[in-house]
């Protein structure tokens, strides 16, 4: 007979089972939710967890206008896995469809443009593997493309890339990335720190089956993109001088050629023109040795266009003025015993300083200078920061060799007046008629006008402090003196430009042969500023070894071209005044 | 209803049974009886805050578990069917036809699940028999426990075995009481026909659904008042017989193993379920990551939604959430036992203790497997876990309960407020013998 009591009995040991085993359950639920949670979390965290680098994109390079001369873009790695390689299914036209990896092999090869059985060797060649590589760097367009296909076994990992919009066009300049920073070259070498920027990294928990867990995004540490590099360069105008340039030395079949345009006010170069000139797009296609800025880097002995920095040095001491007379032989026998001859045979003339500019009289400007001391002279040379690098200190750039005074012999002592025994770039050039349009004043030469950081602040400003080289009025004098090249000159009709005063001078070097003597060639330039009255910008051309023509007039057609471009782009007012006609001759 | 009524009614039972009251109705009456109690319904319900409680508790853990199935499928809905809440809609239906079936259930008279019980338990055993030893049977993660019929969503007898047992518990050992000591008489039938019942669910290979049932059986014996000694001997032959089973297939031995020594499991493999149930228990700490916030649920998790759904609610609602659970289950409990002290009759205090320790006894297994204290079963969580021949078998079950409740409040000498009433009913029915008539 079951009593009442039994069954209430029985019901307590029910109550006792019960909340005894809950009891047990809270414990160990408390065990794990609270005592070992903090170590349950630190596994899991790094079973679920999936770091990702955020790209901190290398910054650009970009002309005075912002046009974008170097860019970083992201390109897709596309890989797989071999070891996963199988049948997989993919949904066409709702659909689905098995398919073999030969297939999905064409596939890939119809977007990459790869042969389905280059792929699918790719794919099979070491089938154990879990990495091979399919295609490097492929587009945003064939990435999304090759996503589409659903194919379980590619990855892909994103690359960024450098690439060069306006391909050959500041090449010379903008540079190039090499497989490590110590072997990039140009700006990208010389702004590297700028324009690096920074890895970030960002955390966030997988599912099981690798999906990315909604709200579990961490970043960890943001990245920062690197700064912008902006150059003083305007693009159109390289490309202009760029296309003149070449043109020229093909035609006149030189070795090669620069042109450095600059603005007088300011210092800043426009133009920075080679040819040839490389497309860091594809570098190979260029000699190496011009993968760099020749205007820096290749130091030449300048010859007649070095005359106006001797002439305004002769001024600037009080030893000459425009109208200085001199008689000028053919063939000068200096009092040390070097021999001096000017270009052309003459007969002894009656020139002034003006016409021995105009003449580009050798032997007229030895006599003159000899109204220095060889000390004096070099001084004038140093401060025109001649034999030292300029301040852009572009990658390989050279300090051009004036060598010790002192030991300058007897011929140098004559022939460093007009250009030779010592060498300049092409820049420093530039800087000297910088300096003679700019009353005297020589501005830092500038290429980066700054360094601008992701968060919109500028470093690396230039200097813009200018140095009193030479007078005003000696600065002026010797502009004036080179308007008669332009007027009266040998290569006047090469250089005139309709409704401009125009100054400059040509020169015809001999080139060393690096042996200690000259022969085969002569380095053609003209370098010369417009209005005269008022200078504004500085071309300087220098063509080497042109074989067709082999004097001034080879680059003077470059110079005309190239100034007119300068002066229409620029909108330069006309001259009102006539050109400064000194007497060149008694 | 009114509170007062209540609280009366509630405590009336331990006031009642310290003296005589109507017994148990003749089944020749019991038309017009409940012809008369529809109409005293009107009047004051003459239900216990026994029934609305387990109704209540019942009817809150079913939606809470639409809310966490509907979390933790969410992800795998959509990996598997493309939409978030294919499982959540077929659990949702499942609950629309469970509760009518509840209600209905809880309308109906002791005698009609008296008389039912040995057609419920020849069905499901039929079905199981169709599932074992026919094509129709599914087999699920090694477990041959499911009948495709055509397209209706695939059943799981063994569901029905269960509620075919306790109802033959119930009817059986109720006719027994008095002899109930007696071995071949109580006993012996008793192990023959439910061991007939479990050993089909074990050839199918559930485990855990064989261990639930007979923990149903003891518990049955146990409340019908069995000699400890026979209970003693019985779960002593269950526990050896269901190891023997446990060892009969590898994979249930390396989940055993892996219980074992936690340290030697294959982290991939067998210690799989426990490491990421742990670490998805660790993650919601104290109160939890919020509901839908789950990382378990992103395919870390086997069977997220059924046998480990309490992971998710550990993980999503905290240590909060999985007490709030373990109340609600205490809860349900003390329903159960206070129906069964209520009751006088041996049928509904058998029936009720066998679903005791179906709900109760399997939620509390399910639990402790989740926090690795049992070896792995595979037995989901009753009413909150998704399953829909379980969640609308365990809504039946508590129908059963709650009309076996209802038909014992109404017996009882409630209208001592109203003692016409009482005397009318006592009139009618007359004083009857203290066993159901047979």
């Amino acid at each position: 007979m079951t009593s009442r009591r039994s069954t209430r009995n029985r019901i307590a040991v029910a109550i006792v089972v019960i909340t005894a085993v809950v009891a047990v359950l809270v414990v160990k639920l408390v065990d794990i939710q609270v005592v070992q949670a903090s170590s349950l979390n630190a596994q899991a965290y790094d079973k679920l967890s999936v770091g990702q680098t955020l790209y901190g994109a290398r910054g650009d390079i970009v002309d005075s206008t912002g046009t974008v001369l170097a860019t970083t873009v992201i390109r897709y790695d596309v890989t797989a896995s071999p070891k996963d390689v199988a049948d997989f299914t993919q949904t066409v036209n709702g659909a689905a469809v098995d398919v073999t990896p030969l297939q999905a092999a064409g596939q890939i090869g119809a977007i990459t443009g790869q042969s389905a059985t280059d792929v699918y060797a790719l794919l099979t060649a070491d089938p154990s593997s879990g990495y091979a590589l399919i295609i490097k760097a492929i587009d945003l367009d064939k990435y999304n493309a090759i996503r589409a296909l659903s194919i379980p076994w590619l990855q892909y990992q994103t690359n960024p890339q450098r690439v060069y919009p306006n391909g050959s066009v500041g090449g010379n300049l903008v540079g190039y990335l090499g497989a490590d920073s110590s072997t990039n070259g140009g700006l990208e070498a010389k702004e590297n720190q700028c324009l690096t920027g920074s890895d970030g990294s960002q955390t966030y928990e997988k599912g099981a089956d690798g999906v990315a867990i909604p709200n579990t995004l961490v970043v960890d540490k943001a990245p920062v993109t690197g700064g912008t590099v902006m150059t003083t360069i305007d693009s159109d105008l390289q490309y202009y001088s760029q296309q003149v340039l070449a043109q020229q030395v093909t035609s006149t079949k030189a070795e090669w050629g620069s042109v450095v345009v600059e603005e007088v006010k300011t210092g800043k170069l426009l133009a920075v023109a080679q040819y040839p000139t490389p497309d860091p797009n594809n570098l190979d296609a260029t000699d190496p040795h011009f993968w760099g800025a020749t205007a820096f880097s290749d130091p030449f002995e300048p010859g007649s266009t070095f005359k106006a920095e001797s002439a305004a040095a002769l001024i600037d001491a009080g030893k000459a003025t425009p109208a200085t007379q001199v008689l000028v032989p053919y063939r000068y026998k200096a009092p040390g015993g070097s021999v001096i001859t000017d270009s052309e045979n003459h007969d002894p003339a009656q020139w002034t300083l003006t016409g021995v500019i105009q003449e580009s009289s050798n032997v007229g400007i030895s006599i003159l200078s000899a109204m220095l001391t060889t000390q004096q002279r070099y001084d004038y040379m140093k401060k025109f920061h001649l034999g030292e690098k300029t301040e852009v200190n572009f990658p390989g750039e050279s300090e051009g060799i004036l060598g010790d005074p002192s030991q300058w012999g007897e011929q140098t002592l004559y022939n460093s007046s007009f250009g030779q025994g010592v060498t300049t770039t092409a820049a420093q050039i530039a800087s000297i008629y910088q300096t003679l349009g700019n009353g005297g004043v020589r501005l830092p030469v500038s290429l980066v006008s700054g360094c601008k950081a992701a968060d919109g602040s500028v470093s690396e400003q230039p200097s813009t402090q200018g140095e009193q080289v030479i007078s005003s009025d000696a600065a002026q004098q010797t502009v004036n003196m080179m308007q008669s090249v332009v007027t009266g000159g040998y290569a006047a009709s090469l250089l005139k430009i309709p409704g401009y005063n125009v100054a400059a001078k040509t020169g015809t070097a001999e080139v060393s042969n690096g042996q200690g003597a000259y022969g085969g060639g002569y380095l053609t330039s003209v370098a010369g500023l417009a209005p005269a009255e008022a200078p504004q910008y500085v071309v300087s051309v220098n063509l080497m070894k042109p074989v067709t023509i082999e004097d001034g007039s080879a680059a003077a057609p470059v110079f005309q071209k190239i100034m007119s471009q300068v002066l229409q782009k620029y909108r330069v007012l006309p001259s009102t005044t006539p050109a400064v006609n000194y007497p060149t001759s008694y | 209803m009114n509170k007062k009524d209540a609280t009366l009614t509630s405590r009336d039972p331990v006031i009642s049974s310290l003296q005589p009251r109507p017994q148990a109705v003749p089944s020749s009456v019991s038309v017009g009886l409940r012809t008369a109690r529809i109409t005293l319904a009107k009047a004051a319900p003459m239900v216990s805050s026994n029934f609305y409680l387990l109704l209540g508790v019942t009817l809150f853990m079913v939606a809470f578990g639409l809310m966490m199935v509907l979390s933790s499928s969410s992800v795998g809905s959509k990996i598997d069917d493309s939409s978030s809440f294919s499982v959540f809609l077929r659990q949702g239906t499942y609950a629309l036809v469970g509760i009518p079936l509840l209600l209905v259930a809880s309308r109906l008279p002791s005698t009609f699940w008296k008389r039912s019980a040995w057609i419920v338990l020849a069905g499901g055993c039929l079905l199981q028999l169709l599932v074992i030893a026919s094509p129709l049977g599914v087999t699920v993660n090694g477990n041959r426990n499911w009948l495709q019929l055509g397209s209706l969503p695939a059943l799981q007898p063994s569901e029905l075995i269960k509620v075919g047992v306790v109802l033959w518990l119930g009817m059986f050992l109720s006719r027994k009481q008095h002899r109930i000591a007696q071995f071949s008489q109580a006993l012996m039938p008793t192990i023959l026909v439910t061991g007939t019942a479990i050993v089909l669910v074990a050839i199918g290979g559930d485990l855990g659904t064989s261990v639930i049932l007979i923990g149903i059986v003891l518990g049955a014996l146990f409340f019908a008042g069995i000699p400890l000694r026979h209970l003693a001997l019985l779960t002593a032959i269950s526990a050896t017989i269901a190891i023997l089973t446990a060892l009969s297939r590898p994979n249930r031995v390396s989940r055993i193993l892996a219980f074992l020594q936690p340290s030697t499991a294959d982290y991939s493999g067998t210690g799989w379920q426990i490491q990421n149930g742990y670490f998805a228990l660790g993650d919601g700490g104290i109160f939890g990551v919020g509901l839908g916030n789950s990382k378990a649920k992103w395919s870390w998790l086997p069977a997220v939604d059924t046998d480990f759904i309490f992971a998710v609610i550990g993980e999503e609602l905290g240590l909060i959430g999985g007490c709030l659970v373990l109340i609600l289950i205490i809860v349900l409990g003390v329903a159960f036992l206070r129906i069964i002290r209520a009751t006088p009759d041996p049928f509904a205090r058998v029936v009720t203790a066998s679903i005791l320790v179906w709900i109760v006894g399997q939620a509390l297994v399910n639990i402790a497997v989740v926090l690795g204290m049992l070896p792995v079963l595979g037995v989901p969580l009753p009413l909150i876990s998704a399953g829909g021949t379980a969640l609308i078998s365990s809504l039946l079950a508590i129908g059963i309960v709650l009309s076996l409740s209802r038909e014992t409040d109404t017996r009882d000498p409630l209208p001592r407020r109203m003692p016409e009433l009482h005397r009318r009913r006592a009139q009618r029915t007359g004083p009857t013998s203290r066993v159901p008539a047979k």
